[in-house]
């Protein structure tokens, strides 16, 4: 796997607001037997809300603003009801907003986390089903992904940087990172977005440029997550673009009223427009997203699902940034 | 040919004017701030204000929201210097027949910012005196809105300081007891719990929370002072109440309740809405032919925090009066919902593909009631609207029609579909028949001295209603 695509989901037309599009994703089906949930960590956008440090496992912490993390849960596979079809009956999902583990700060909150991808074990671990969910923190996994592939050093052996790294150790490099509320008019789009029936996922552009793609298994599963997307994590390039950027024009339908003759043809011609949509946005908006190789990494591969087995697994560019976005995501497929 | 270009132009104004009185409420919309509803409107006030002072003070006769009535209301008063002498008497006659059907809450605060603004020339005194000796009682006045009429007769220097009226509202310490009911309830509800339930129910209420009266057995007892709005709020609305209710105000209401109850009362609610569209459309009913609707129920028509669920409940309230007006009637919720009672504001809104099912049915009139933000694909209700316009159906069997209830702040005007489709505000659902008649000028095939003969018979129907 080197690509990224767009299997299973369908374009639908964009909604405009100021210089942000939204573009919406729906599946036909939703993914069976997954569903995504979210765990709230801390308060949303306050001074310490949300503050988190990871055991990333070998002594090395990672000190982040970490507002939430996602619970994948398979339960409903290995529990045999299959569908995801909306029941929660079989999966042990935290209800949308519980805060879990003990809140009792007096100070900056800070939460450890341990692995930023880790299998969820209930309080009292009286059943087996509880491990049937994984609890990762989406951003970081990317971000973790994303430095350490670009903030290493060159890939190839380089005499003169190696004994300036021996020397004055690595040189520091600095990059800045947006939460979405601080990009102008993301909030206000993603208020204002009119979430179509069975969508599952969005893809988000400041000034036309991708800043976003978001993709979860499940529409109601969307539902509850849509407004993560304003305390995600964006790129120096997202911001400036919705800041400095014009109101980006809208598609908009246009008929060749030449040939509409009858009822019908003025409804395939309609039709055609939304077809015509989503065959622009895949071969000109997205195109740098889905034609761009990558490198994939896997995080970790959850058991035993009906219908193939899913992973965690985490997408970096590999050779280049892509513009505007930080060049990472973190996919459940 | 230039002074025709100018009567287009300001044809278009007025009915742009109409379009945000009607609808624009300075309150904050799905799409737009309070600011930017507020700061949009003082702008289009003021241009039509000093452009068309006529046309300006001939709007309070059409069917414009109570905050645009009172607004116009103050304008008109403030810049009095700019009108010719038969100018004011017109204005005079609309401010007075206008006031009368305000509610009193907001004529006092109209009387108020009067006050604040420094109006107070004889013409504005005469009104306030005259709205007052209008009113049935003013004690009631007096115990209700007691700072407002308050400010009013200080700033009119109305004579109410002789007799127990005026000693209740300036020097509440001179008597021990007062002759009229409500007054002295008020003075008794001091000290006497029992005092407040002669009282109207805003004023008890506050009594009520000094005596640290329960919540429940003081709404159980003062229910029959309480009007029929604040039963309605209150969640006591009887049948009797449901069975006069507007139709607008009932498809709120119904819009309020959650489905299991919706699907509870059913034949209640329905029988209601269904009772006060037949009022609604009274004479017309009926008459429409075949008639199509699309009604849009996506996501924006939930409103905003302080106008929840209004465009909804605008389409909700047209779909039963076109039932009603119509012979037959084709309804098209742009979701597909196909039970009215429980549609819900969620999803796009694929307008275009909606209006060529509706298109399909063949009406006489296609209604299309919306807030004009066509989104799945952009553009495409525009479009499909014009295609049929120029090539399918040129003869114009089909008259199509936009109400569209919300104000869009950047447009000074309400968002349209297409230029070829005539587009009118709405604020309340049964004034849907007026608004289409006004929409019609809109098509631009009437010219300016129609429209002004046009409010030149309602302003006499309006100005004579209420003399009567």
């Amino acid at each position: 796997m080197s690509r990224i695509d767009l299997t299973g989901l369908r374009v639908l037309p964009a909604q405009v607001w100021g210089g942000v599009r939204l573009v919406p994703l729906v599946r036909e089906e939703p993914v069976a037997g997954l569903r995504l949930h979210r765990e709230v960590y801390g308060g949303v956008g306050g001074v310490g809300g949300g503050l988190g440090v990871v055991d990333v496992g070998d002594g090395t912490s990672y000190a982040s603003y970490i507002p939430h993390g996602f619970v994948a849960d398979w339960s409903h596979a290995e529990n045999g009801d299959g569908g995801g079809g909306g029941s929660k009956a079989g999966g042990e999902s935290a209800a949308y907003g519980t805060r879990l583990g003990d809140m009792s700060h007096h100070c900056v909150p800070v939460r450890r986390h341990h692995r930023m991808a880790k299998r969820a074990r209930a309080k009292q671990a009286r059943t087996k089903r509880a491990e049937s969910r994984l609890r990762f923190l989406p951003l970081h996994l990317a971000l973790e992904g994303y430095l350490a592939l670009h903030f290493g050093g060159p890939s190839m052996v380089w005499e003169e940087w190696s004994r300036q790294a021996l020397r004055q150790g690595l040189s520091p490099r600095a990059e800045d990172a947006y939460a979405g509320w601080e990009v102008r008019g993301l909030g206000e789009a993603l208020r204002v977005f009119e979430i179509h029936p069975g969508q599952c996922g969005v893809m988000v552009y400041a000034g036309d440029a991708l800043a976003a793609a978001f993709v979860v298994p499940h529409p109601e599963d969307y539902r509850v997550l849509h407004p993560t997307l304003v305390q995600d994590l964006y790129g120096e390039l997202v911001h400036q673009y919705a800041w400095f950027g014009a109101p980006v024009p809208e598609f908009t339908a246009r008929i060749r009223d030449t040939y509409v003759r009858s009822l019908d043809g003025l409804r395939a011609a309609a039709e055609e427009q939304g077809r015509a949509w989503a065959a622009a946005h895949d071969s000109v908006m997205a195109r740098d997203l889905l034609e761009t190789p990558y490198a994939f990494e896997r995080v970790y591969r959850m058991g035993g699902v009906r219908g193939g087995r899913r992973r965690i697994s985490r997408c970096t560019a590999s050779c280049r940034r892509s513009s505007g976005a930080d060049g990472s995501s973190t996919s459940v497929r | 040919m230039t002074e025709t270009y100018a009567d287009l132009i300001a044809a278009e104004d007025v009915l742009l004017f109409v379009n945000s009185a009607v609808t624009s409420t300075g309150q904050r919309e799905f799409r737009s701030d309070a600011y930017e509803q507020r700061l949009s409107l003082a702008f289009v006030h003021e241009y039509v204000r000093v452009n068309y002072r006529s046309v300006y003070a001939a709007s309070l006769a059409l069917d414009i929201n109570d905050h645009n009535a009172a607004r116009i209301v103050t304008q008109l008063l403030r810049t009095a210097g700019e009108a010719d002498a038969e100018q004011k008497r017109v204005e005079g006659r609309l401010i007075a027949a206008r006031l009368a059907v305000l509610p009193p809450q907001r004529v006092y605060r109209i009387f108020r910012e009067l006050r604040a603004a420094g109006v107070n020339n004889r013409r504005t005194r005469a009104i306030v005196r005259d709205w007052l000796a209008a009113r049935p009682d003013l004690a009631h006045d007096a115990v209700k809105y007691r700072p407002g009429l308050k400010a009013a007769a200080r700033h009119a220097h109305l004579p109410l300081d002789r007799g127990e009226l005026g000693d209740f509202l300036f020097a509440p310490g001179r008597r021990v007891r007062y002759e009229h009911r409500f007054l002295d309830a008020y003075r008794r509800a001091h000290y006497e719990q029992a005092a407040l339930y002669e009282l109207p129910f805003t004023v008890a209420e506050g009594f009520a929370a000094r005596h640290g009266v329960e919540r429940k057995v003081f709404l159980e007892r003062i229910a029959p002072r309480m009007t029929r709005l604040e039963r309605l709020r209150s969640g006591r609305a009887a049948d009797a109440d449901l069975a006069v209710m507007p139709l607008t105000r009932l498809a709120l209401y119904v819009l309020s309740l959650g489905f299991e109850e919706r699907v509870a009362r059913r034949a209640e609610l329905t029988g209601a809405l269904r009772a006060a569209a037949r009022r609604a459309a009274g004479p017309y009913a009926g008459t429409w032919g075949r008639v199509a609707a699309v009604l849009d129920d996506s996501y924006s028509a939930s409103g905003s925090g302080v106008k929840r669920r209004r465009p909804l409940a605008v389409a909700l309230g047209c779909h039963f009066l076109l039932e009603a007006l119509a012979g037959s009637y084709v309804p098209l919720w742009t979701s597909g919902a196909r039970d009215p009672l429980l549609v819900r504001p969620w999803g796009p809104t694929p307008l275009g593909v909606r209006i060529v099912d509706a298109l399909e049915a063949a009406p006489e009139r296609l209604v299309i009631v919306s807030d004009g933000w066509d989104n799945a694909p952009p553009g495409l209700a525009g479009e499909v609207l014009r295609v049929w316009r120029t090539q399918l159906d040129q003869e114009r069997r089909t008259s199509v029609v936009h109400m569209n209830p919300v104000y869009d702040a950047a447009g000074f005007d309400v968002r349209r579909l297409a230029p070829s489709v005539p587009t009118a505000g709405i604020r309340d659902a049964e004034d849907l028949p007026a608004l289409v008649e006004i929409a019609q000028f809109a098509e631009g095939r009437t010219g300016l001295g129609e429209l002004r003969a046009y409010l030149d018979r309602r302003v006499e129907l309006f100005v004579k209603g209420v003399a009567v």
